[in-house]
């Protein structure tokens, strides 16, 4: 009798398991034949850039491999597979990392970080690629030059390997058609100027007209009357409350042992003469290394006459410029696409925005999946040690805001399954 | 030493899981497990020491039961849609151990009033064990509990149809937690941190018991709150080496909770053939949802913390039959309902506890008059439920199953 009972037992063992039904992925699928990304550093996989903002260093196969356009295509290829070319950077073109790290012995007390670089393994001009390039987002493509073909100002040197020379970027995609694209163009057109506190006249930004115009032209090529392309257009966040843009840093902390005391710090502003950074000003990353230096006289930022250069700060005015600035920026995203939608009823758009999730994460932290989000430096999760691109679980976390978008546009009918943000790391440490 | 000021940083402790996790199991024993573990109102053997002391005195002989259970708990979560992540937790098999004894002194003669009773076994036992990459890792990838309950019972008959009985309960208790943490060091290694406590506690339980007439009987059972006390709590992390001063290893404080339980029984006899008994059972889950970790050495990620779980008092349900085929055979079967005293804003993957089904079917052969083999075999399961975990941005659908195959042996005296 008793054996019985074994062998009823096995039974159950081997069938008991609780089940629930997997979702159908067929039921709402997204077929793809080619998806071409159009961006800049923030689709191109650029990560752990170097604090000089020129648009060069910062590619690397590791960067590349979480990619946003490299994210989104890997949920992509889940409903169909389709090839995903990316010009892919054998070595590193120059990075940060992270060397040393060190939290404080007393609580009260910041951690001490140290970035080293690596030095580029492998030059700009060396780079070739032979077959079609999918992943089209060029580091330091602004939309105020992605229609240039002036050769003494090309859009960036990786363009030009890829691309060959005398071509603009509007003459590269115009040989790449696709049936899908992802479009997120305007980060840098801010960052040019933002990352360089508004300093340099020549950076100044395309306004708002000029930007919705350029992004018009672009999203025209794209868009057919006849076929049916979809397109994914990426609004900007608000930049200045990215890591590099430091919010907590507008005074100085010197310790003596365990004790505490803060000095005002002084910077050149644009508008306001020389005057004492507030809660308001945005004191930019590199000025950590720059600030509290030895000079005849004094030290550096911590007096009137050695202030803080205005390249090293974003004032108040700036800050509210640069927010206005990604306003009208959106406001011309919208607008463009509104109206594109109505002159091609068989074209798709979708409008991804990372809010109200970067929201969140500016106002104290995201949880989601266990981890705890925020802009912290170092240790918030979703930015690379630049300050300014995202972390691999930033880049996931971007894709997953992107998928949401795509998921609740009626037109595309589709239901994309999002990453898992835990498969993804954040900065990595010593 | 000169820096920038960092202020206001948002918080990243370490955050061990919610550390209440298991409900009370009833798989211990000869007969009640067999009955779906309703058995407060019929007198069962030495196993009345879990069921209810005051029954012991109704029992002819001394006598001894033990045996073993094979637990196999199993869990499946399915990510929010539109994911189609899909993962089940690892097949263990746990095995824990009973052993009850009744003493009759003078062998049950009718001028005997007391009986004396020992159990010794795990009410409560959780395993769940998640796979290494699961999507939840950074939530809890293995969270179990196990206990060892010693209860010393002592048990008189007041008058012809009524007794009490009663002890205390010595409980030992081991729970773990692993989990994994969001830095990745550059080599690549995983980062985790594992608490691993034993603690003990004390409590009580009282009964009563009521033989209306031949047919009707009444039990009533109580069962104290008890609250492990960790008696030596380690916690381990590895983490890269340039954070690892700030997650020393070290020793912490806590406590697990379980809940009191009152539990009244009616059972019904109409021929000497058939029991049937029918439990109905309050858990008091509101006075045993919070805890708190207290480390010996806080840092900034190390810190201190304290729970609630919002567990709401549930009441169960319990049925079942005994049936006696002949003198050689018998024959048990049962259900129960017990809803869930878990909220979904609370539901862990470490316990993603659901209201629970179970049927069961058992039964005993006497081999000789003294000893006999019982076997007994339960099925519970849960129905979807859908969730998520306070304060971790986790959440998901979950059903679970528990399987679970008993085998004792008897043996009067």
């Amino acid at each position: 009798m008793k054996h019985r009972y074994l062998y009823f037992f096995c039974i159950l063992l081997a069938s008991c398991n609780p089940h629930l039904d997997i979702p159908d992925l067929y039921e709402a699928p997204l077929y793809i034949d080619r998806y071409v990304a159009i961006g800049d550093m923030y689709s191109a996989g650029t990560i752990n850039k170097g604090w000089t903002y020129d648009g060069k260093p910062g590619m690397s196969e590791q960067g590349q491999e979480y990619a946003l356009a490299a994210l989104l295509a890997s949920q992509f290829q889940q409903f169909r597979y389709f090839e995903f070319t990316q010009p892919l950077v054998t070595g590193t073109t120059g990075n940060q990392r992270l060397a040393y790290y060190e939290q404080a012995f007393c609580p009260s007390l910041p951690a001490i970080d140290s970035i080293s670089w690596d030095t580029a393994t492998v030059a700009w001009t060396q780079l070739n690629w032979q077959e079609d390039l999918d992943n089209l987002a060029v580091p330091g493509l602004r939309m105020r030059d992605w229609a240039t073909t002036d050769p003494s100002a090309p859009v960036s040197p990786i363009f030009q390997q890829m691309a060959g020379s005398g071509k603009s970027y509007a003459d590269y995609l115009a040989t790449n058609p696709a049936d899908f694209y992802t479009v997120w163009l305007g980060m840098e057109d801010i960052l040019y100027a933002a990352a360089a506190g508004m300093a340099f006249p020549d950076r100044k930004p395309l306004d708002g007209d000029a930007f919705a115009a350029e992004m018009k032209n672009l999203l025209l090529s794209l868009a057919s009357p006849d076929g049916k392309p979809r397109i994914v257009v990426g609004l900007l966040p608000d930049v200045t409350n990215f890591p590099y843009f430091r919010k907590q840093a507008y005074r100085w902390q010197e310790n003596t042992g365990c004790l505490v005391s803060f000095s005002d710090i002084f910077i050149q502003t644009a508008n306001e003469g020389i005057r004492v950074a507030t809660a308001e000003d945005r004191i930019l990353l590199p000025a950590r290394y720059w600030i509290g230096r030895i000079v005849p006289g004094g030290k550096q930022g911590l007096d009137l006459s050695h202030p803080v250069p205005d390249s090293l700060v974003l004032d108040r005015d700036e800050r509210q410029q640069v927010q206005q600035l990604i306003q009208s920026y959106n406001n011309g995203i919208r607008a463009t696409v509104e109206s594109l939608e109505r002159q091609y009823p068989y074209t798709s758009f979708a409008l991804a925005s990372l809010d109200p999730a970067f929201t969140e994460i500016v106002e104290g932290g995201l949880r989601l999946d266990g981890l705890i989000l925020s802009t912290d430096y170092l240790l918030g999760d979703v930015f690379s040690l630049d300050g300014l691109t995202f972390s691999p679980r930033g880049n996931a976390l971007v894709a997953n805001l992107w998928i949401q978008a795509i998921n609740q546009t009626p037109g595309f009918r589709a239901k994309v399954p999002p990453l898992n943000l835990a498969n993804y790391p954040g900065v990595l440490f010593p | 030493m000169l820096c920038f000021a960092f202020l206001g940083a948002a918080p990243r402790f370490v955050v061990a899981q919610i550390p209440v996790g298991s409900v009370p199991l009833r798989l211990s024993g000869g007969i009640h497990p067999g009955m779906a573990g309703a058995a407060t109102a019929m007198p069962a053997g030495a196993e009345g020491v879990w069921t209810n002391p005051a029954t012991l005195t109704w029992q002819p002989k001394s006598e001894i039961i033990f045996g073993t259970t094979l637990i196999r708990p199993a869990t499946t979560y399915l990510a929010e849609t539109p994911s189609v992540y899909l993962d089940t937790t690892f097949t263990n098999l746990i095995t824990p151990i009973y052993l009850a004894l009744c003493w009759r002194p003078g062998n049950g003669s009718k001028s005997t009033k007391w009986a004396y009773g020992l159990g010794i076994n795990s009410p409560f036992w959780n395993f769940t064990r998640w796979p290494e990459n699961w999507k939840g890792r950074l939530v809890v990838e293995e969270y179990s509990v196990r206990t060892l309950f010693v209860e010393p019972t002592v048990s008189y008959r007041l008058t012809q149809r009524l007794s009490i009985g009663g002890g205390p309960l010595i409980a030992l208790g081991n729970w773990f937690e692993k989990k994994a943490l969001s830095y990745v060091s550059t080599s690549g290694e995983p980062t985790y941190a594992e608490h691993n406590a034993i603690g003990s506690g004390a409590g009580y339980n009282l009964s009563l018991y009521y033989r209306a007439s031949d047919k009707i009987a009444l039990g009533l059972s109580y069962r104290s709150k008890i609250s492990l006390q960790v008696i030596r709590g380690e916690a381990r992390f590895l983490v890269p080496v340039s954070l690892s001063p700030d997650f020393p290893d070290q020793n912490f404080e806590s406590v697990l909770t379980f809940p009191a339980q009152l539990t009244g029984g009616l059972c019904y006899m109409p021929s000497s053939r058939v029991s049937l008994d029918l439990d109905i059972e309050w858990l008091q889950w509101s006075k045993a949802d919070s805890t708190f970790v207290n480390y010996d050495q806080q840092t900034l990620y190390v810190r201190n913390r304290t729970w609630s779980g919002s567990f709401q008092d549930v009441i169960a349900f319990r049925m079942g039959i005994q049936y006696n085929l002949s003198e050689l055979l018998s024959v048990q079967t049962g259900f129960s309902y017990s809803p869930t005293p878990v909220p979904r804003a609370y539901l862990s993957p470490a316990f993603p506890d659901a209201n629970r089904v179970r049927v069961a079917a058992g039964l005993r052969w006497n081999i000789t008059p003294k000893i006999s083999v019982d076997g007994s075999i339960s099925q519970e399961f849960t129905g979807e439920r859908t969730g998520f975990l306070t304060g971790t941005g986790f959440g998901g659908t979950y059903a679970s199953t528990i399987t679970a195959l008993n085998l004792g042996l008897r043996y009067g005296f």
